[in-house]
């Protein structure tokens, strides 16, 4: 699904390497978590992963497509088969919920009498039906990660980047998104989940991509 | 939903004085082609009226039986329609307004010599030369190549006016979705992530843009539409020179301004996200 072969990025010439010949395999359908402490490189390797960024050397290959030499037509159709929850949600605060989470669609012209009803359905799973029509800027910090989550998997994609999705919601809701994480993963999405949350980290069983320094120190359980 | 929410212009102060600028843009634009059109009316009508017919002035001195033999001549020449002295009541309402007294004075023979447009001229002027040499001849022709000459030089003015203010609406266009586009960078790169291509993006601004666009351009239109008609109920000569065709370029004309902002929004857009990449 996704292949990081010598991956390396930096943000200008001269600057240390932010991340320094990584290489990594997510394969369909498996379920990594990504962990590392701060400055380590997971934001760098998040936009990587989310192609945000191109590697400044190394090759990154998504759904057997090497980016680097993607078109921009091609690069968005690639980003069109992945899920986004960003740290800070990046919610559209003059937009409502419903219109948030139907967003991916509405962009991906995809936005379907069936889909609009996916959509309800995904609002009342998160538990957000009653604030559909609120504004984004409205909601408290658990509702919006709760929208994000809700827009991120909306339109079913193949691979699911997640950054601290857990991170301002309460226990129990923790508990459901990861749970709904682990169903989509069970329906084949490919998943990787960035967390400094240790208790997650310890819980599952999943395998861990522990960053340091712009590079991985546990190679051998990751690529 | 409709995407265009999502990617805002508004939010760029610029975007917001689009419509007026566009609107005070295509008023000149429209007025400026209404006019070109109106002059050349104008001349057209005058040029009927002047290009056709010579006017002789025959001494007051003249000998009756000549100018009564050129009289008689003319009219055999290929191309002569008619000739028709002006009676001498004529001239001397044409003198007051000049001269005191013009019954004191000896009066010249007035000839009106009307041609086809396909007449020979320089045959019939040396018939007249060689009939009445002392025969003074005004023929408007080269008159008429002078006005001519000056209606173009107008004509070109409005044309350069228009395309001062096509320039005008392409730097506001430019302006307009780079500083639309920059305010909005996050959402823009939120856009791209969640799988939004160049085309989707371009849309959704060149589309806002010309709403706005078009929105000036019909009250600017309309206003140059109104003045028009006003100027027209109060100037009949004006009115006289205003025809289908003056009505079609005071409309037509101004649809420039949208079509050139939607290329430019286009152009800009595609320009500043590959910049962005």
């Amino acid at each position: 699904m996704l292949q990081l072969t010598s991956v390396s990025y930096q943000y200008r010439p001269k600057q240390p390497w932010a991340i320094n010949d990584i290489s990594l395999a997510l394969p369909r359908g498996s379920f990594h978590l990504l962990s590392g402490p701060s400055g380590a490189g997971k934001t760098t390797l998040f936009k990587l992963l989310t192609l945000s960024l191109l590697p400044t050397k190394g090759n990154l290959t998504f759904a057997g497509k090497n980016v680097s030499t993607a078109s921009r037509t091609e690069l968005a159709a690639l980003r069109r088969k992945m899920g986004v929850v960003f740290q800070d949600f990046r919610l559209l605060p003059h937009l409502t919920v419903q219109e948030n989470v139907e967003l991916p669609l509405t962009l991906h012209g995809a936005l379907t009498p069936h889909n609009k009803e996916a959509v309800k359905e995904m609002l009342e799973w998160v538990g957000l039906t009653k604030l559909a029509r609120k504004p984004a800027a409205e909601l408290s910090g658990g509702e919006q990660q709760r929208t994000a989550i809700a827009r991120a998997v909306v339109h079913q994609p193949e691979l699911l980047v997640a950054d601290e999705p857990t991170g301002n919601v309460d226990a129990a809701m923790a508990r459901k998104i990861l749970h709904l994480f682990t169903e989509l993963h069970k329906h084949g999405t490919t998943i990787v989940l960035a967390t400094h949350d240790t208790g997650l980290l310890k819980s599952q069983h999943f395998p861990v991509i522990h960053l340091e320094n712009g590079a991985i120190t546990n190679p051998g359980e990751s690529a | 939903m409709p995407a265009a929410r999502a990617l805002n212009l508004k939010h760029a102060q610029v975007f917001q004085l689009v419509v007026i600028i566009t609107a005070l843009l295509s008023w000149v634009i429209a007025l400026g082609a209404a006019s070109t059109s109106i002059l050349q009316n104008l001349y057209a009508n005058w040029q009927l009226g002047r290009s056709n017919s010579i006017t002789l002035y025959l001494p007051p001195d003249a000998d009756a039986a000549t100018v009564h033999q050129l009289q008689q001549s003319l009219p055999t020449l290929a191309g002569v329609t008619g000739v028709a002295p002006v009676s001498p009541h004529q001239l001397q309402e044409w003198l007051t307004a000049v001269v005191p007294n013009p019954e004191t004075l000896p009066l010249p023979t007035v000839l009106e010599v009307n041609l086809a447009p396909t007449a020979a001229r320089p045959q019939i002027l040396a018939h007249i030369q060689q009939t009445f040499p002392t025969a003074e001849i005004d023929d408007h022709q080269p008159l008429l190549a002078q006005v001519q000459g000056a209606v173009r030089s107008l004509q070109s003015g409005a044309l350069l006016l228009a395309g001062v203010m096509l320039t005008l609406m392409v730097l506001l266009v430019a302006l307009t979705v780079r500083t639309g586009l920059a305010a909005q960078k996050p959402v823009l790169h939120l856009l791209i992530t969640l799988g939004a291509d160049d085309a989707l993006l371009s849309r959704l601004v060149t589309s806002q843009v010309s709403r706005r666009v078009l929105t000036g351009t019909a009250i600017g239109t309309a206003t140059a539409v109104a003045v028009t008609g006003a100027v027209a109920l109060l100037n009949p000569t004006l009115a006289s020179c205003l025809g289908a065709n003056t009505w079609s370029t005071l409309v037509l004309t101004p649809l420039l301004l949208p079509i050139v902002a939607a290329i430019t929004a286009h152009l800009t857009t595609s320009r500043l996200l590959r910049r962005l990449a």
